[in-house]
């Protein structure tokens, strides 16, 4: 799954099983300045997540080495700008 | 606490919960209340949280609804929810964006001198009913599987209680009839037997034709989740190209379109030769069946000698040349169906479904797994997914289709005509025996000039956008321009290619704007309360059925009267006083909704479809039916039907019970049904396949999700899908345009090569979204001849690189 932009979400990382690569990935996730980390779970953290371009930053999480999968559980709605709001109109 | 300090902690709290909930706990202490709680609660920080099932695919993932100043503000997956334990889709987590898309419909709008105008619900109503009132049997209602239940049945009764007319007919009819017809000629009766907890208990998981990757993601990540806590799940991708699902995936068997018809005969065939079928379970609960016409429900008595004899062909070597899949992969799937050791889920969607074969294979894979007994135990399975939200609900279980009367009777059936006449209290006789047109047909006859047949003048379209959807879009929905004694009204709740041709234009209102019930891919019912106000004057589409009913009560129309000269909508509240409710003033005077289901509820019981009371949803997460009551007065689910185990309706020691079989024993039907090639093949002047589909960003035709500036920007416009050998041999790359050309139209798209998906040599992939580019303008309109649902998945087209002087042109 991928994150899109939005004020603010919280997500579920999923970590390699193996104590050391696992270990290295908890180290990247806490060097993160837009992450605050909850307590592990098995194999999985929460965290919460807020940042200017959400989307790059989901990817790079998806892409440190350990992470196995990241899911999205909560997203807070910005309100709308009137810019971007889309249309469709016929 | 700072409300974004608050925020925060919620957010955190929702994650931990999901985490806690895998790791076993039922909801962690200490947690606030609103989490999961299925009554509304209200935060510190001013936010209101109720339920409410999510609004897009089947799939019936609950979430959190956070509401401020009424307006949704914040959207989380609901823990306590049994579909999707927490989890949301990236579009499940945007639901709430969907509601405020700049260009909402506010006002009904009547169509003048080629412009629409604004002009009042009362002249709405009024010009519609009259419209009905001239020759009512010219009228035809045409939804969806987004029709809420009480939705979906306030049409049903309107039309065939109250006008006697079956020409009703959801957009359902174009993603799920071939699962009804399959569930109804093998079982006797629609739907699943089995449920999402199959997922967590098969080791083999065979995905036919279906990308659940992408279209049910939470499904997926149910299943691949179970390889982090260390199970063994295999994965079989049977496909006509590599998705997000193959990627995930132990096996990946690319077979040429059309011809998973013959790879399920492969694999009966190998369970026979190898004598690995379950003598056992077949002997004591399956029957056989063939259809030599190809065009029956129900088709003829068959014996074991007859149907080895007709599954001889097929052996591996002749399956791999027919399909293209390996020998040795054929044979690898007969192997695993023969063993007993093993649980097996299939699941499918579109994929088997959209077919002009799609009744025929899904009887061949319920029958692979009837023949190898990998049936009745959770885990084992042949389960359909559905793309709309209710379109089990509303479509299936309300009955919406041309054939149908709730409940799964049939108009066709004298004794069911009578029991619904009675139970609407309308006159015997009111019910018209005759089927209505099909989706398909409808819209030919609506675009079909009255004076050469075409019997339709009228279509009031609800929560569906058929002018996007509907296939071969120039015959069956475009032809309608220029034809000025047809009419067409809809309700919805932006502009969309429908309205584009639209007479008449109705705001509606949209998900958590009104009260609702769903129906979900696994038998599951759940309710939710509107919990903001919708704009404008928008309004549900339950009042404006109701609103327009009453409207020909007073015109003097016979059927808007019950037995006892009553309206057939009328509602009383508590104290017994007679509500109004077609009058919008008095709609919320009682909730509506609730009147309209435990209404719908009595007809579930003759087929053993039990729905649970209205209030019983209240209090739950979605109840999964049958819900039967028990002895203390409360209610239970069943998660696996015609299972002794689970369902309350089969016979003590039965173990399995087909109580609706089609031969009355008790018995399911194994059916031979052979390969045929599909209506329209590649050749020398159309090479290609176009085969269309759906993306994770949007759901179906983008109305809601292109209005969700996040789900546009990560999709913004359709493209054409192609296999890299096959664009470099036409010299087109990435970001060029194409031409394509099928012997309906034109259309021109960008080319994507290597991006989620690549399609096998021979077949590109559109999806259908982007209402700029409506892809349905080339598709074919042929469809399976049992359930009428059209393919969307082949048709023969020819691909070109677009010339410059046609780009400057």
């Amino acid at each position: 799954m991928e994150a899109v932009e939005t004020g603010l979400s919280s997500l579920i990382v999923t970590l390699n099983a193996q104590a050391t690569t696992r270990a290295a990935a908890l180290t990247a996730l806490a060097l993160r300045q837009d992450l605050q980390l909850g307590e592990l779970g098995g194999n999985w953290i929460p965290a919460v997540l807020e940042s200017a371009d959400p989307r790059t930053a989901f990817r790079e999480i998806e892409a440190i080495p350990g992470v196995e999968f990241v899911e999205v559980v909560f997203v807070e709605l910005t309100a709308p700008d009137a810019s971007q709001t889309a249309t469709l109109s016929t | 606490m700072q409300r974004r300090d608050f925020l925060r902690a919620t957010a955190l709290a929702a994650a931990t919960t999901v985490i806690a909930r895998r790791l076993g706990a039922t909801i962690p202490e200490g947690l606030p209340a609103y989490v999961a709680a299925t009554t509304a609660d209200v935060t510190p920080d001013g936010v209101r949280w109720d339920k409410a099932p999510c609004r897009f695919c089947g799939t019936g993932c609950h979430v959190r609804v956070g509401v401020k100043d009424g307006r949704v503000v914040a959207i989380q997956g609901d823990p306590a929810a049994e579909v999707n334990k927490g989890l949301l889709c990236m579009k499940g987590y945007h639901v709430g964006g969907i509601l405020y898309g700049k260009d909402r419909l506010t006002t009904p709008q009547l169509r003048r001198n080629g412009k629409l105008e604004a002009i009042t619900w009362e002249e709405a109503i009024d010009i519609l009913a009259r419209r009905v009132m001239k020759d009512p049997a010219g009228f035809g209602f045409y939804g969806s599987g987004q029709w809420t239940i009480p939705e979906g049945y306030a049409a049903q009764k309107f039309m065939k209680a109250g006008l006697g007319s079956n020409q009703i007919e959801p957009n359902a009819r174009l993603c799920m009839s071939s699962a009804v017809t399959g569930y109804v000629s093998v079982y006797g009766v629609d739907e699943p037997a089995g449920c999402y907890d199959d997922l967590d208990a098969a080791d083999v998981v065979i995905l036919w034709g279906n990308n659940p990757a992408e279209m049910h993601p939470v499904l997926w990540s149910r299943i691949v989740d179970r390889r982090t806590r260390g199970e063994k799940v295999v994965i079989i991708d049977m496909g006509t190209r590599r998705t997000r699902s193959t990627a995930l995936a132990d096996h990946y068997l690319e077979f040429r379109p059309q011809t998973d018809l013959a790879i399920a005969n492969g694999i009966a065939h190998l369970l026979l030769a190898n004598d690995t079928w379950d003598h056992d379970f077949v002997g004591k609960h399956c029957n056989f069946r063939h259809d030599p016409t190809g065009k029956s429900l129900l088709g003829e008595a068959f014996d074991l000698d007859g149907y080895r004899a007709a599954l001889a062909s097929y052996t591996p070597e002749y399956v791999a040349k027919l399909s293209g899949v390996p020998a040795e992969k054929i044979r690898l799937l007969g192997e695993l169906f023969g063993r007993r050791d093993l649980r097996i889920t299939s699941l499918w969607c579109m994929g088997m479904n959209q077919h002009t074969r799609g009744t025929a294979i899904n009887r061949l894979v319920h029958g692979v797994h009837l023949l190898s007994g990998h049936w009745g135990r959770p885990g084992d399975a042949p389960t359909s997914l559905t793309g709309q939200p209710s379109a089990c609900g509303t479509a299936r279980e309300v009955g919406t289709l041309c054939n149908a009367l709730p409940g799964g009777l049939l108009v066709t059936n004298a004794e069911h005509r009578a029991e619904c006449e009675e139970l609407w209290n309308v006159p015997p006789g009111r019910i018209n025996p005759e089927p209505g047109h099909h989706t398909v047909l409808l819209w030919e006859k609506f675009c079909t000039p009255t004076d050469k047949g075409g019997d339709i003048h009228t279509i009031f379209v609800q929560v569906t956008n058929p002018g996007q959807t509907l296939p071969d879009l120039n015959r069956t929905f475009r032809g309608k321009a220029g034809l000025a004694d047809k009419f067409l009204v809809v309700s919805d709740v932006y502009p969309t290619a429908t309205t584009e041709l639209a007479d008449l234009v109705l705001p509606a209102a949209l998900w958590v704007e009104k009260n609702g019930v769903f129906g979900n891919s696994e038998r599951r019912t759940q309710q939710w309360f509107k919990q903001v106000e919708p704009p404008g004057q928008a309004r549900p589409d339950a009042w404006m059925t109701i609103a327009l009913a009453h409207r020909l009560y007073e015109l003097g129309h016979p059927g808007m009267r019950d037995q006892d000269d009553r309206f057939i909508f009328t509602f009383h509240d508590d104290a017994g006083r007679e509500v109004p409710a077609w009058d919008f003033d008095h709609y919320y005077d009682i909730n509506t909704d609730r009147a309209l289901f435990d209404e719908y509820r009595r007809f579930t019981f003759h087929k053993h479809k039990h729905v649970a009371p209205y209030d019983e949803l209240v209090k739950a997460h979605g109840l999964r039916w049958p819900v039967v009551e028990q002895a203390d007065g409360t209610f239970n689910e069943t998660r696996f039907r015609f299972m002794e185990f689970s369902d309350p309706f089969v016979k003590k020691g039965a173990g399995i019970q087909f109580y609706h079989s089609v031969t009355k024993d008790d018995r399911a039907l194994i059916w031979f049904c052979p390969y045929e090639p599909a209506t329209e093949e590649p050749d020398n002047d159309y090479p290609f396949w176009l085969c269309t589909g759906r993306v994770i960003e949007h759901w179906h035709s983008g109305t809601m999700t292109m209005r969700v500036p996040q789900l546009r920007g990560s999709m913004p416009n359709a493209y054409v899908e192609m296999n890299p050998a096959d664009a470099r041999k036409l010299g087109l790359a990435n970001g060029d345009m194409a031409v394509l050309e099928t012997r309906r139209g034109r259309l021109d798209l960008p080319v994507w090569i290597d991006g989620r998906a690549t399609p096998q040599r021979g077949l590109v992939f559109v999806p259908f979204f982007d209402e700029r580019q409506l892809i349905n303008t080339i598709t074919l309109g042929d469809f399976c001849p049992i359930s009428k649902e059209p393919d969307y998945k082949k048709c023969a087209v020819r691909i070109r690189r677009r010339p410059a002087e046609e780009l400057r042109a």
